[in-house]
């Protein structure tokens, strides 16, 4: 009796188990695929209706913490705007969470991507919402962006369906990207000019005669961008990434220009010299930062970031500072004129409402009231009625003098809290507002970054609106041709280095113009240069 | 007199030797428990070897400070529990049955098992069939799909074929059914391969993150590792943020925490009940338990 009981219960636990599996495949189709069909909600009244939507933004390290919940930003929104949102986390899954959501139909509300390909198969499956009529009612972007820019965003069906995030649309140079020399041992050697390749190749014989246990150069990212822009003045420096130059309405290879050489050879010269880290190529990211706080590095080829980021232990541990110095040239040309930075008026990544939002309206009148002065107001300077209360003729914040008594810092963490900060950036704005708060604020208490960028950094940046999209997919014909040349030159920048002689570099060098024309360098250069034309007639250039 | 003399020389080499190797192998472990109690951008100033240098709790802190930390925690121990508990039991079973050599058709079944090893759909189908099961969003998803292995059934299935056949027959003899037999006698005797396999799936379901990614919005649901990846990320993103909107870039200089500080952090706040359940199982894996069942 025992023995049956105890088989029954188990045959009995198993078949309802596999039973419930079973039906629970069998019930229902699942969400059909269409998402839900939006009407524009003309009723919808902006700050007074709750609004409520979800965002995801496809980058693991964008942040997406609860809405409101410790965050005087948010809070402030949610209370005076009636807005939640609902913030989806990539979770370290970026891509494949994408891939999902496009495969699936499971869209948010409003998505935020950076590839252009991704972006363009969206609106070419119809998944996001026109945001033309949107414009003409909410009215912040239309008449901030210009037409050149909309014409920039509209898709081949005549439709702009996205919003360009940190657009730099007013056409004022930004950028990071700067020459950084360590300042004591700069004034320990005398103080030299350090303009040209000349002084720079002078300068660090000297370090290296004199520190023996320094690195003399050292470089966070591509060396040869440095370098290439130093021997032609207005150079776009990501021709590096493009591998093609322009001249005209034509696109040449990177690779046959004379100052690309050049930058090459130098490198070689340098690293045969012993005056580049031995170890440059096969040294992590951690012991570059090690090298840094510890003082150890004489010149480096990097971004005001880094320099912000290491200045605290370059004080401590070396007594030094990062002194940032016009870019280095060839000699004979205008030094005011070598462009390390790009920018561009689209910015990093767009913002899309997908047809699943049941309000694209209300969406749209919040993202328009976000990209406004005031909307950055807020995310930048905190919201009304704590540092500031009003804007002024030039649409900055009227700020209080407590907001100059604490540190940006403190400002920063005080104002965003446990936020997930501002995801639509209007750079021309912020960019334009931080000098005017630049402007105003003491001397001792100015931001070193701040100083170097309206100083030195922002008058070597070149626009580069022509070159958008221009590099093709990866999965077309020319993106598989881009990709074996990006494979080659990655190889052959290597070998250029580690050559023996200037001959052998140059022989290498050589050797890299056969392959990337053996590869299909005149096709891919033809290709890039068609979107480059296309780019042009928006802009309304030649 | 030498004889003594030698092996006691001998062992003291064995000794010397086996706790260099040991050593070796604890170091790292060691030393991330260092970093972790080190600040982040000292950590980055490099020659951290035994001890901190700028002892910190920061880093456990803002582990901790989130308030979602103790909800994911739940989340984690019970999708250990219970999947683990799940996959062990059906996969045994399956792997039961194809190693009776009296089971029809039983080549068929340990195919079409060993296929799934093989052959997988791809993330795109894998999630569709998700949803169609309306596993989207719930705790299920993270036992239901978990619940075969075909890889631990292979294990299973090799090591119940090598039990002894008349230690099954004996039991039959005396009146047990399958059940039974499986229950109350291979089970108890099948200790090692048990405490084996519950350990590896144990560790496999603590520390899985993608499924609490990729199918989970509701935050309530995420597991530990999940939470701990976000963590991470935000604390990168509030660096680059405050990189990018250029209103608070001495925060970088200020900043003390990195991501690799937290990463270790969280790695050793993920260890730890791992680490703790350890010892408990590992009395299984010595001996064996058939010795004296049969006398052969």
């Amino acid at each position: 009796m025992k023995r049956s009981k105890f088989r029954g219960l188990i045959s009995t636990a198993l078949a309802v188990i596999m039973a419930s599996v079973v039906l629970s495949g069998c019930a229902g189709s699942g969400k059909s695929g269409g998402g839900k069909q939006t009407a524009e909600n003309s009723n919808f009244e902006f700050k007074k209706d709750h609004l409520e939507f979800s965002w995801y933004s496809d980058y693991n390290d964008v942040l997406a913490n609860p809405w409101a919940v410790d965050s005087p930003t948010e809070e402030w929104i949610k209370e005076n705007f009636n807005v939640d949102i609902n913030y989806i986390p990539a979770s370290g899954a970026a891509g494949q969470k994408l891939s999902i959501m496009l495969a699936s139909n499971e869209l948010p509300d409003v998505i935020q991507v950076g590839d252009s390909q991704t972006i363009k198969k969206m609106e070419d499956s119809k998944l996001l919402q026109p945001l033309d009529d949107y414009m003409n009612k909410y009215t912040n972007l239309r008449d901030t962006l210009g037409e050149s820019i909309l014409n920039m965003l509209r898709a081949s069906d005549g439709h702009i369906y996205r919003i360009p995030n940190w657009g730099n649309y007013a056409g004022k140079p930004n950028g990071n990207t700067c020459w950084l020399v360590n300042e004591k041992v700069y004034k320990d050697l005398g103080e030299p000019a350090l303009e040209t390749f000349d002084d720079l190749y002078n300068f660090l014989k000297k370090v290296k005669a004199t520190y023996p246990d320094m690195v003399p150069l050292e470089c966070k990212g591509q060396l040869e961008k440095y370098m290439y822009c130093g021997f032609k003045e207005e150079a776009n420096v990501d021709d590096i990434v493009r591998f093609t130059t322009r001249k005209g309405n034509e696109l040449e290879s990177l690779f046959k220009q004379d100052e690309y050489k050049k930058g090459m050879l130098l490198i070689n010269k340098f690293y045969r010299e012993g005056l580049l880290a031995k170890d440059i190529m096969a040294r992590t990211s951690d012991q570059l930062e090690e090298r840094i706080r510890a003082g150890r590095i004489a010149v480096l080829a990097a971004d005001t970031t880094f320099g912000e980021k290491t200045r605290g232990d370059m004080k401590k541990q070396a007594n030094s500072d990062w002194k940032v110095i016009w870019p280095i040239h060839e000699k004979g040309l205008d030094g005011k004129k070598i462009m390390l930075n790009e920018f561009a008026s689209l910015g990093f990544n767009s913002i899309m409402i997908t047809k699943n939002a049941k309000n694209p309206e209300g969406i749209f009148a919040y993202l328009d009231w976000l990209w406004s002065p005031e909307g950055q107001a807020v995310y930048n300077y905190g919201p009304k009625g704590l540092y500031w209360d009003e804007l002024n003729e030039n649409t900055y914040p009227v700020l209080k003098p407590e907001y100059f008594e604490k540190s940006a810092a403190e400002i920063s963490k005080e104002i965003r809290g446990s936020g997930s900060g501002c995801r639509l950036g209007n750079t021309s704005w912020v960019d334009g507002c931080a000098k005017y708060v630049y402007d105003l604020t003491p001397e001792n208490k100015r931001s070193w970054t701040k100083t170097q960028q309206f100083n030195i950094v922002w008058n070597t940046s070149k626009k580069a609106d022509e070159y958008t999209d221009v590099i093709p997919n990866s999965n077309s014909d020319e993106g598989v041709t881009y990709q074996s040349i990006a494979d080659a030159k990655s190889e052959a920048v290597a070998k250029i280095m580690y050559a023996e002689s200037e001959a052998e570099a140059s022989a290498n060098f050589d050797a890299l113009v056969a392959e990337s024309d053996r590869l299909g360098m005149d096709n891919l250069r033809k290709y890039m240069a068609d979107k480059m034309n296309e780019n042009l007639k928006k802009l309304g250039e030649k | 007199m030498k004889k003594i003399d030698s092996d006691k020389a001998l062992r003291l080499v064995i000794y010397a030797v086996l706790t260099l190797v040991c050593l070796t192998i604890i170091y790292p472990f060691w030393n991330l428990i260092v970093i972790s109690l080190n600040t982040g951008t000292d950590t980055a100033r490099g020659g951290i070897m035994m001890w901190p240098r700028e002892f910190t709790w920061e880093n456990y802190k803002l582990v901790f400070k989130d308030t979602r930390l103790v909800t994911a925690a739940k989340i984690s121990v019970l999708k250990t529990v219970i999947g683990t508990g799940a996959q062990i039991l059906f996969t045994s079973i399956f792997a039961y049955g194809v190693s009776r050599r009296e089971l029809k058709f039983k080549n068929f079944y340990m195919k079409y098992a060993l296929l799934t090893m093989y052959v997988s759909g791809g993330l795109i189908p894998s999630y569709i069939l998700i949803r169609t099961l309306h596993l989207i969003n719930t705790f299920w998803v993270y036992v239901v799909p978990a619940m075969f292995s075909a890889w631990n059934m292979v294990i299973f299935k090799s090591f119940f074929e090598n039990l002894p056949e008349g230690l099954l027959e004996s039991a039959k003899i005396d009146g047990a059914g399958e059940y039974m037999t499986f229950f109350k006698i291979v089970v108890p005797i099948s200790g090692p391969v048990f405490a084996s396999l519950i350990l590896f799936t144990a560790v496999d379901q603590w520390n899985g993150w993608f499924e609490g990614a990729i199918y989970i919005t509701n935050q309530k649901l995420i597991p530990l590792q999940t939470l701990l990846k976000q963590i991470i990320s935000a604390n990168t993103a509030g660096q680059l943020m405050d990189q990018v909107s250029g209103t608070a870039a001495e925060k970088l200089a200020e900043e003390t925490l990195t991501s690799k500080s937290l990463s270790t952090a969280a790695m050793f706040v993920t260890t730890i009940p791992i680490i703790m359940v350890y010892p408990f199982l590992q009395k299984y894996f010595v001996g064996g338990m058939m010795v004296g069942s049969i006398k052969e």
